[in-house]
């Protein structure tokens, strides 16, 4: 079923010739195997965006959904901390605009609605196709200065529990996970767990060959983790050859 | 023919042909005749040379064909050209393992690689197996078989009895090295070079080396690979044998690489990748080239580290330092020494030198050589020290040759390893370096280097304790087909 499922998806990208998901599909992903997204919906206009942030509850993040626009902040196509419903629909127009002044011929699918995540602990996991060694699953500090720190752990399958023990522990900003000067130490379970749904994917699905959460908040011990936003990029050449 | 028994006939042919054969020792089949011949080859060696007559002292047969027994092993110092009708030769003598050396293949073009291709479908077909093409041979000390051209093989004193096998894709570097390490009297028993890896490639000679009862340390000299699972599965086929395979890995800049879109792609460049699967494998990484057998000998040592509290002594305050803050850099720990011994040494030494550890003998053992030996002996004695680095400075001349005979003797009567850095020029206390050498006690030229070596060991043994605890993962990966699916949603 699951399985189906994101099959389903990565032929529709494919008939419809595009490598890249949207983050509506790639958070459906994200859903179908397991890992915990912020509660996301998709708005087509600004009176749908006001009914959908009924259910989800203010402050709110909004995030332009098309799949010709694939660096959403490049486009301005991002805002957050949404308060209450006028900052909701002059966001909304605003975002639409943006969108349209980085992209003329931009097919807009609409606006994603989602609930705004605090958390003050950011890592990012990737997963990456070597042409020798296949899936490469990385994990490391997360956010935006992921390429300037360069703080991240690489493994290859197989990866043992162990390995991903090893991940958190090798990378530089270990001490913030493990509890630092007071702070909690971070959910490593829950991580854990990402990291294993990732590298099963990767060996289910050779048609993806680029699979990237970043970032994913990780709360205190117990509390889980959400992945804010996700990355996925398709080789279809791949498709059919699957390693099951 | 299973991989090994043919790299087994690669490393051990109790025959040999040699086609392209000559008189001439400037030529490649004619010095890879001259080295079979100077290390005392044991079994027959077969020239081929169409004019015929005799090489080298010995019979020359016109054609393959025309050898009287069935060569376990050929050797193909031949052009690119020649080489079908050679193979089809070989087919028809039921050889079944050739070492091609010839280059202008793959690494040269489209035309190469046509040929390449050609030759490897000819040798599957008649189930024949390839060592290069592009190799510069191979060499199995202990059993006298020194069929390479490499300039390496004229090197005067060549160690027996070693336990090093070490594997190169480069057959220029490599055989420069090779050379360098023999004369450092370091063990390499057996060395191959891989060359353009048309059929057996580093992973397959990787594997043999793991099997291989005689192998001890495997170094291999890396350009790259194009099979990552039959290389993993060799580290983990090592791992489970504790076998330690040193790796120095070059190609780092990653000019080039496709363009990728996340950065995950971006940060996960295949040199890096590489050094994550040495560190999740096991392979113990040399950054620079001099680590590769900075580590071997390391390794190839018979005292084994068990556990890494060291022990530090030396002639000089200032080399305490320095072998103390390496060990710090590697997170190794320096602990006191019992109380029983600051006893022992407060009795011994003189006023002026502090019983602790790092403990400085002082210019003392100038006067009284055998001093050294007395403080050595209560460090290996104590209960809190694993493992010591000595470091000799300016000892030279007779004295080292006692200190290096009093370490010798000391070092069979204990399992703790001691790792020597010598910073004297190896001119003034070449015979007392020798002697370590070939006891096989880790020297350096620097404590960096010896600290850095030791660091390596430590490393792997830490890796083995962590292989327990998931060398069960990992088997269900390689020598099982079924996968899980995934059972959440």
């Amino acid at each position: 079923m699951i399985k189906t499922a994101i099959q389903q998806i990565i032929n529709l990208s494919k008939e419809e010739c595009r490598t890249v998901l949207t983050e509506i599909e790639s958070k459906q992903i994200l859903q179908d195997i397991g890992i915990p997204v912020p509660d996301f919906r998709l708005a087509t206009s600004a009176d749908e965006a006001v009914e959908l942030a009924q259910f989800i509850g203010f402050p709110l993040a909004m995030k332009i959904v098309s799949p010709d626009i694939v660096h959403k902040s490049d486009a301005k196509g991002v805002m957050l901390n949404i308060k209450n419903e006028p900052e909701l629909r002059s966001a909304f127009e605003e975002i639409i605009r943006n969108a349209k002044s980085y992209n003329p011929n931009a097919e807009i699918t609409g606006i994603s609605i989602q609930e705004m995540i605090k958390g003050d602990k950011e890592v990012i996991v990737g997963m990456n196709r070597d042409p020798v060694f296949g899936p490469v699953l990385l994990f490391g500090a997360g956010g935006i200065f992921v390429e300037v720190l360069k703080d991240v752990s690489l493994k290859v399958l197989p990866i043992a529990n162990r390995d991903i023990d090893n991940m958190f522990s090798e990378i530089q900003a270990s001490k913030i996970l493990t509890g630092y000067r007071g702070s909690q130490p971070a959910d490593l379970s829950s991580l854990k767990e990402i990291i294993q749904r990732v590298a099963q994917l990767s060996i289910e699905f050779p048609e993806i060959s680029e699979f990237e959460l970043n970032p994913v908040i990780v709360y205190g011990q117990g509390n889980g983790a959400v992945a804010l936003d996700a990355r996925v990029i398709l080789d279809h050449r791949k498709s059919g050859v699957a390693a099951s | 023919m299973s991989k090994y028994d043919a790299i087994e006939k690669l490393l051990n042919p109790s025959s040999i042909a040699v086609v392209g054969a000559s008189h001439n020792v400037q030529k490649h089949g004619g010095r890879l005749i001259e080295h079979l011949l100077k290390h005392q080859y044991q079994g027959e060696i077969y020239p081929v040379n169409p004019k015929g007559g005799g090489i080298q002292g010995l019979a020359c047969y016109k054609s393959i064909l025309d050898i009287p027994k069935i060569p376990d092993l050929a050797c193909l110092l031949i052009a690119p050209g020649l080489l079908m009708e050679a193979l089809r030769d070989c087919a028809l003598k039921n050889i079944k393992m050739v070492m091609i050396h010839a280059s202008g293949f793959a690494e040269t073009g489209k035309d190469g690689e046509v040929l390449q291709q050609e030759i490897v479908d000819f040798a599957k077909e008649h189930n024949i197996r390839i060592c290069g093409p592009n190799t510069i041979g191979i060499a199995n000390v202990n059993n006298r078989v020194f069929a390479s051209f490499s300039m390496a093989m004229t090197s005067s004193e060549i160690p027996m009895g070693g336990g090093i096998s070490y594997i190169t894709q480069s057959g220029a570097i490599g055989g420069a090295m090779l050379s360098q390490g023999w004369e450092k009297k370091i063990g390499i028993n057996k060395w191959i070079s891989s060359g353009n890896e048309a059929d057996l490639n580093a992973s397959d000679y990787l594997e043999y080396a793991v099997d291989d009862p005689s192998t001890g340390t495997v170094c291999i000299f890396l350009e790259g690979l194009a099979d990552g699972e039959g290389f993993k599965a060799a580290l983990a086929k090592a791992a489970n044998k504790k076998k330690p395979v040193i790796i120095y890995k070059n190609g780092r800049s990653d000019i080039g690489q496709k363009s990728v879109k996340s950065h995950t792609g971006v940060l996960a460049g295949n040199h890096d990748v590489y050094k994550a699967v040495f560190k999740q494998f096991g392979a113990v990484n040399a950054e620079d080239l001099d680590d590769l057998f900075d580590y071997a000998i390391a390794f190839d040592s018979p005292n084994n580290l068990k556990s890494s509290r060291i022990g530090i002594i030396s002639t000089s305050g200032g080399a305490c330092t320095i072998v103390t803050d390496q060990c710090v850099k590697y997170g190794l720990d320096v602990p006191d020494i019992s109380n029983e011994s600051i006893k022992k040494l407060t009795e011994m030494s003189p006023e002026f030198s502090t019983p602790q550890n790092p403990f400085d003998t002082t210019a003392q053992i100038l006067n009284d050589p055998g001093s050294f030996k007395k403080s050595l002996e209560v460090f290996i004695e104590d209960k809190n020290i694993d493992a010591l680095v000595l470091m000799l400075t300016t000892i030279g001349g007779t004295i080292a040759s006692k200190v290096a005979e009093d370490i010798i003797e000391l070092s069979k009567k204990t399992e703790k390893p001691m790792y020597v850095a010598w910073t004297i020029a190896e001119s003034l206390a070449k015979d007392g370096m020798n002697k370590l050498r070939e006891a096989k006690i880790p020297l350096y030229p620097s404590a960096e280097r010896a600290v850095k070596a030791l660091a390596a060991v430590q490393q792997h043994m830490n890796f083995l304790e962590e292989w327990e605890g998931k060398k069960e993962e990992y088997s269900s990966f390689f020598f099982s087909s079924s996968k899980k699916e995934i059972s959440n949603s």
